[in-house]
């Protein structure tokens, strides 16, 4: 270590909070390097005026002033709710229990946006055909799993479309549901 | 549901019961932090008196088995700078820096209004230079080396309290020191 890495490190080494390899390195440098000795010094000599300082009294009856304050205060009722939660979750439940319940929590959150995105995905190729040939609405499955089945197209077609038009997507539609299901 | 209100009425009360306890035990040891951070001791009061009010409305999250004296500094530390956020900056100046006047420079002198024995004289006139040396330095750095050399927490706990990591800690402490070494060179002179 050279003096500057040396001199950040002073008022750690002051405090004791660096490891034994690191104090021990320390004081073989500060015994050869005065310029760092003296640093030292003049901090060690700092932290002890401020130790030395006198206690500040406050005036009398500050206590009392402070519980009389309290008796103003009103919790909001959903601060009260969560202080009553997070008290029976600290007392009643292990760290691994409630670890179990956060993760179980997690898990809800994730599947129910997973499901919302895979509705997306799965409508979203078809939304074109679903607006221009007006099919009827598939019913949401549950847990965002839709059957592949249900991803071809119906059979309604509004007599507006024009056939080659049709012809073209519902292959693209076909081809897309067979590369879905090798 | 009658039950539960006088179950959570009774719960209410015993917290009440026991934070006046920890006002009882705690409000002289808060009160000297508080009058380090701010330097004076109306807004050591205001200071001190806010951080237990807010203590007291978080109070069901208090862990029980963790001391109370390292969660109280923690919401100091966040009242003192919601109280320096809410008043116009005030400009921090070195003591040292001479400041311009109608009739020229002059130099801040820190009123000194002790009397009686040269001992006791000394020891005011340095706990207000120190006082007013901890003034001039950044809050981030006053509050760390007030915890660290005033309170003697150790990084882990200043860490906790200033909701810092223990590197931050260490490098506001040194420049804190290094800042208050430079401001009191006369005295740290005289220990030599």
């Amino acid at each position: 270590m050279n003096c500057r890495h040396i001199s950040r490190l002073l008022s750690a080494y002051i405090d004791g909070e660096l490891t034994g390899v690191e104090m021990l390195e320390i004081r073989r440098h500060l015994d050869a390097c005065r310029s760092c000795n003296l640093q030292y010094e003049s901090l060690r000599y700092t932290k002890q005026l401020l130790s030395h300082l006198a206690y500040a009294e406050p005036r009398p009856g500050l206590d009392k002033r402070i519980c009389a304050r309290l008796e103003s205060i009103e919790i909001p009722a959903y601060q009260k709710l969560w202080g009553r939660v997070f008290s029976y979750v600290r007392q009643r439940m292990t760290p691994v229990a409630a670890g179990c319940a956060a993760l179980g929590a997690m898990l809800v959150v994730l599947v129910s946006t997973a499901t919302h995105e895979s509705d997306v995905i799965a409508v979203s190729d078809r939304a074109v055909y679903t607006t221009a040939l007006q099919l009827p609405t598939q019913p949401r499955a549950p847990f965002g799993i839709v059957p592949v089945e249900t991803r071809s197209p119906q059979p309604l077609v509004p007599d507006t479309i024009p056939v080659e038009t049709l012809e073209t997507r519902n292959s693209s539609i076909f081809s897309f549901a067979s590369f879905e299901t090798p | 549901m009658e039950l539960i209100e006088t179950a959570a009425s009774a719960a209410l009360s015993e917290d009440r019961r026991i934070f006046d306890e920890l006002v009882q035990r705690y409000h002289k040891q808060a009160y000297n932090i508080a009058y380090r951070m701010t330097g004076n001791h109306a807004d050591a009061e205001d200071l001190t008196q806010e951080a237990f009010i807010r203590a007291f409305r978080f109070f069901a999250q208090y862990k029980r088995e963790l001391p109370f004296d390292s969660w109280l500094y923690k919401i100091m530390s966040n009242v003192f700078v919601d109280m320096l956020r809410r008043r116009p900056k005030a400009q921090i100046r070195s003591l040292d820096q001479p400041i311009a006047t109608e009739d020229g420079e002059a130099v801040i002198e820190i009123a000194d209004d002790s009397a009686g024995p040269e001992e006791q004289l000394m020891s005011r006139e340095m706990d207000s230079r120190i006082q007013a040396a901890l003034n001039s330095i950044p809050e981030d750095f006053r509050l760390a080396v007030i915890y660290a050399d005033i309170e003697g927490l150790s990084y882990e706990e200043i860490a906790d309290a200033m909701n810092c990591s223990i590197g931050t800690v260490r490098s506001r402490l040194h420049r804190g020191r290094k800042l208050l070494r430079d401001r009191l060179k006369y005295y740290t002179a005289q220990m030599q």
